[in-house]
């Protein structure tokens, strides 16, 4: 029997080795994904393979059919070169619910994959992979696995073969490790390790073949036995074999069909991106003037006492700078200096604001000022401030950026703020915007989508140095986001659980009102004051405070808030502390740190005091793009047990930045900020205030803004 | 209710309602991209769709005809084969050995002695380059080997360099004979190979009509991967 199942893999091992071409080593990279929505050319089985770096795609795979449907949408993101995790909803047919739990014929279930190349291939060797399926929750798709992947005749064909534990091992096992234990640990959500690597092994291996540009064949010997589904019926398992084709319209787009288990038929698209190719690689904006460099021998020192001429100046480069999308703030003249503060209002890379600016410098000022400072400024407040010489502009105009960085010196803005006026038209000024909104809740395991779209106005209205009335105003026009029922009891005060009352008014909402003064107390350090109505569930007053040295890659910040929770149809009104599980506390509160680590890396730890009076820590690991794209993990943890917390044991999501520079090619300051997690629980919730300082703060600094300057000089 | 209210009612509906179509109105600075954009570029990079953007070669005769009789700068016409795009430039500035060429449309190239050395607004622009020493031997007609850098700004922007080995060598004689520029020519050629990551196998051959005062006139230079060869042609 076993020797009957293993044919197929010890015929695609034996080819592995015995091959007459051995391919020089591929990099065994693919843009497609499998039925399960991970990097690979295989139907259910994993592969070596990985996705291009910072490509992001979700692939929807469904097999069965009538009423034993069952679906996969899987979210997988190539984190480095090696290392491949996922994230998938699925709608799984056929699995019984677990003892005690209300019947039902479908189960939605959220999984985590993680995929970890531990050697690449070479000439003589394959890739070798180790990876685990859903291994975070409730482990209906949990297994483990080890493959090899090899590549031959030029790439166009590619064997895997490996070994597999959990539901890579229920079919034709050859041995065990250990028993697994079928017990989940907490409430689900939480890593499943009494489990990894333990129980029955079995072996599975396939093979794909390249066969055009756009055309890829496969067939694979799957040792996941579908134990479940075929007790229940769903799924006839008539034979170990699957077959496949997958077409590529293009590298976005992709379809695939499959034959499973000689019984079903499946299918799956998947639509991929990628953080590192954005719409125009180093962007499709307009050229910049050039630098204007200087007649030799010119010294104009007269001017700086003619009014006319020092008016003119200002106004000629206030207009050049406006070409730009750039503001000039305030401006100091001396004979042989000039300082300009700047509100940049489109370069999401803060170098080109910086570099325009430079050269709209050279362009209007008198040929005696030789020293340029440039700072930026953010809610009225001054963070940076770069200096560099005009003759440096000058003769590195043509050079590799990187002289003029380092012919540059960066400064704390709070240093040179003395002497400076604002223009007459900084303070005050309103902005404004009307837009349509749409809010999603996706992935609930009760309603895969939800949503409320509807027409918001935002205005703000900054009337003095660091102080911002700020107000947004919504009203919904259809959705279902109300529908969510409320969690059972949890113990802990109702802070968030209780959001879908918040989704419930069909009048105009009030989503935050607020009076904010934004500071520099001393140097390196910044400040933030946020009175009024400061979410939708919050009113009340939030003070932070942050130390974040110009040109360091550490941050230390503490915020304390006051909260008093508002009236469901969020208006003016504000509501009794009392919720019918406990009080919601007055003050909650967090110390941080922020590191950007390198390498991509950036990572926050918050502790201190949430919404519901439970102490604890969330820490977050991003994969930061210099492009602004960032994806990554959060986790909360808080005295509560997860008994009290109830499903999900604790807190944890995804969040995905996107800016919109990537996909238009051209620069915006706009991004778009997505967090996927779990239902609203009360434990481990913060307060969603706008304005934190240190995502206003950071990309002005040195850390971030060299890490692109190149784009100083476009 | 009121004749006045509900005007202002109804006024303020017709506001909202402009609003939507318009995806958003604002008075902010550059808030004008919006997911509509977004999707429209996703779209496109799905589709491979590109705008082709075809000129109107009386147009552009009377465009040239015109910017040579009013200025006293260089004058070049440069045509991008890979866009189907071509547009009479004019020197904007000089900054030492380098001059800038610029199009009313916010685009422009940086020619140092005839040779691209930086371009702005075509997309996957040329940050800076080091060409002293294929120019050399370019502007001598001689034949030699050298090394050329090429500077980019990679997906995440950040700076990366191309640079690949060249050889150098003439390949006859011609006339060139266009706008304000008669003169005969060598004709020479520069052929580039790269070998390092990011441009593996990435290979080109540029060539170069040189007067026999050692001017390029005429030249057909590789600029990026996005934009391939660009065609320049000296008008004074």
């Amino acid at each position: 029997m076993i020797g009957k199942h293993l044919v197929g893999v010890v015929t695609a091992t034996a080819m592995i080795f015995s091959a007459p071409i051995l391919a020089p080593a591929s990099d065994l990279v693919t843009g497609r994904t499998n039925m399960f929505g991970t990097p690979g050319n295989l139907i259910d089985m994993p592969t070596a393979e990985m996705a291009p770096e910072g490509q992001l795609t979700t692939t929807i795979s469904a097999y069965g059919s009538g009423s034993d449907i069952t679906t996969r949408t899987t979210l997988s993101f190539q984190v480095l070169p090696r290392l491949s995790a996922s994230f998938r909803y699925s709608a799984v047919s056929g699995i019984l619910s677990v003892a005690g739990s209300p019947n039902f014929t479908t189960l939605h279930d959220r999984s985590f994959d993680i995929n970890y190349r531990l050697f690449h291939e070479s000439t003589y060797l394959p890739a070798l992979s180790i990876g685990m399926r859903d291994f975070i929750g409730t482990g209906v798709y949990g297994a483990e696995y080890i493959v090899a992947t090899k590549s031959l005749l030029d790439d166009k064909l590619r064997f895997s073969g490996g070994i597999g534990w959990g539901r890579l091992g229920s079919y034709g096992s050859f041995g065990s490790t250990g028993t697994r234990p079928t017990t989940r640990l907490g409430t689900g959500g939480v890593p499943t390790y009494n489990q990894w690597f333990r129980g029955d092994v079995a072996a599975f291996g396939g093979v794909s073949w390249h066969a055009t540009d756009k055309l890829t064949f496969s067939a694979e010997y799957s040792s996941d036995g579908y134990d479940r589904e075929v007790s229940r019926s769903v799924l006839d398992r008539k034979s170990p074999w699957n077959f496949g084709a997958t077409y590529k319209v293009s590298e976005a787009l992709r379809f695939g069909a499959y034959s499973l288990y000689g019984s079903e038929f499946g299918v799956n698209l998947s639509l991929s991106l990628n953080t590192r190719e954005p719409a125009v690689k180093g962007g499709a904006e307009g050229a910049p003037l050039p630098v204007a460099p200087r007649p030799k021998g010119a010294a104009d020192l007269g001017w700086s006492t003619d009014t006319t001429r020092t008016t003119n100046v200002k106004a000629s480069l206030s207009q050049l700078l406006a070409r730009e999308g750039i503001i000039l703030h305030a401006i100091a003249l001396e004979p042989r200096r000039a300082h300009v503060q700047i509100r940049n209002t489109r370069y999401d890379m803060r170098a080109q604001a910086v570099g325009r600016t430079a050269r709209a410098l050279t362009r209007t000022l008198p040929a005696s000022v030789e020293t340029f400072t440039i700072t930026q400024m953010i809610e009225g407040q001054p963070t940076s401030s770069v200096t560099m010489s005009r003759s440096d502009l000058e003769r590195l105009e043509n050079a590799p950026a990187t002289e003029i960085l380092a012919a540059s010196t960066f400064q704390d803005g709070a240093e040179t703020n003395q002497g400076i006026t604002p223009m007459d038209d900084a303070f005050p000024r309103f902005e404004y915007d009307i837009a349509p909104y749409l809010r999603f809740s996706v992935f609930d395991p009760e309603n895969p989508v939800r949503y409320a779209a509807g027409i918001r106005a935002k205005g703000e209205y900054h009337f003095a140095p660091g102080w911002v009335a700020s107000g947004s105003v919504s009203q919904k026009v259809i959705g279902n986001l109300d529908n969510i029922s409320l969690p059972g009891p949890s113990g802990l005060a109702r802070v968030r659980s209780n959001v879908a009352f918040y989704n419930q008014s069909d009048e105009p909402m009030i989503d935050y009102l607020t009076v904010a003064k934004y500071g520099r107390p001393a140097k390196n350090f910044y400040s933030r004051l946020t009175v009024g109505y400061l979410e939708r569930m919050y009113a009340g007053a939030s003070a932070e405070l942050l130390w974040k040295p110009v040109d360091s890659r550490l941050a230390l910040g503490a915020e304390v808030n006051y909260v008093l929770p508002r009236d469901y149809d969020q208006q003016f009104g504000i509501r009794t502390r009392a919720t019918n599980t406990g009080v919601i506390p007055e003050w909650n509160g967090h110390v941080s740190a922020y590191y950007d680590i390198g390498y991509g890396f950036h990572t926050q730890v918050d502790a201190g005091r949430y919404l519901a009076g439970d102490w604890g820590a969330t820490v977050s690991l991003d994969r930061v793009f210099a492009n602004g794209w960032s994806i990554g993990a959060y986790a909360t943890k808080t005295d509560v047990s997860s008994a009290t917390f109830g499903e999900g044991s604790f807190d944890k999501g995804i969040r995905i930045v996107i800016p919109f520079s990537w996909g238009t090619g051209s620069p915006t300051l706009q991004k778009s900020e997505t967090v996927l997690k779990s239902l609203s629980r009360d434990g481990g919730a913060r307060l969603e205030v706008d304005g934190r300082l240190y995502d206003k703060v950071k990309d002005t600094h040195r850390p971030t803004m060299a890490k692109t300057w190149g784009k100083f000089w476009r | 209710m009121s004749p006045k209210s509900t005007l202002r009612s109804s006024t303020i509906g017709l506001v909202a309602l402009a609003c939507l179509s318009l995806a958003a109105c604002s008075n902010r600075q550059n808030n004008d991209l919006s997911t509509t954009d977004m999707a429209k570029g996703a779209l496109a990079a799905i589709f491979k769709r590109e705008g082709v953007k075809t000129p109107d070669p009386n147009a552009l005769a009377q465009q040239a005809a015109s910017i040579l009789a009013n200025t006293s700068g260089q004058v070049i016409l440069l045509a991008i084969p890979s866009r189907d795009a071509v547009t009479v430039m004019q020197e904007i500035e000089r900054n030492g050995p380098y001059v800038t060429f610029g199009s009313s449309d916010r685009r422009s190239i940086t020619l140092k002695a005839g040779i691209v050395t930086a371009t702005r607004g075509l997309g996957n622009d040329l940050l800076s380059s080091d060409v002293d020493a294929v120019s050399a031997i370019i502007r001598a007609r001689k034949v030699g080997e050298a090394y050329r850098v090429n500077r980019y700004l990679d997906g995440e922007n950040i700076t990366v360099a191309l640079d690949p080995y060249c050889q150098v060598k003439p390949d006859g004689s011609g006339q060139v004979a266009l706008g304000e520029v008669h003169t005969s020519t060598t004709r020479m050629l520069e052929s580039c190979i790269a070998d390092k990551d990011e441009f593996r196998d990435t290979t080109f051959q540029n060539s170069y009509q040189v007067s026999p005062g050692g001017r390029i006139v005429q030249s057909r230079q590789w600029v990026s991967p996005l934009n391939g060869y660009i065609v320049i042609q000296s008008l004074r």
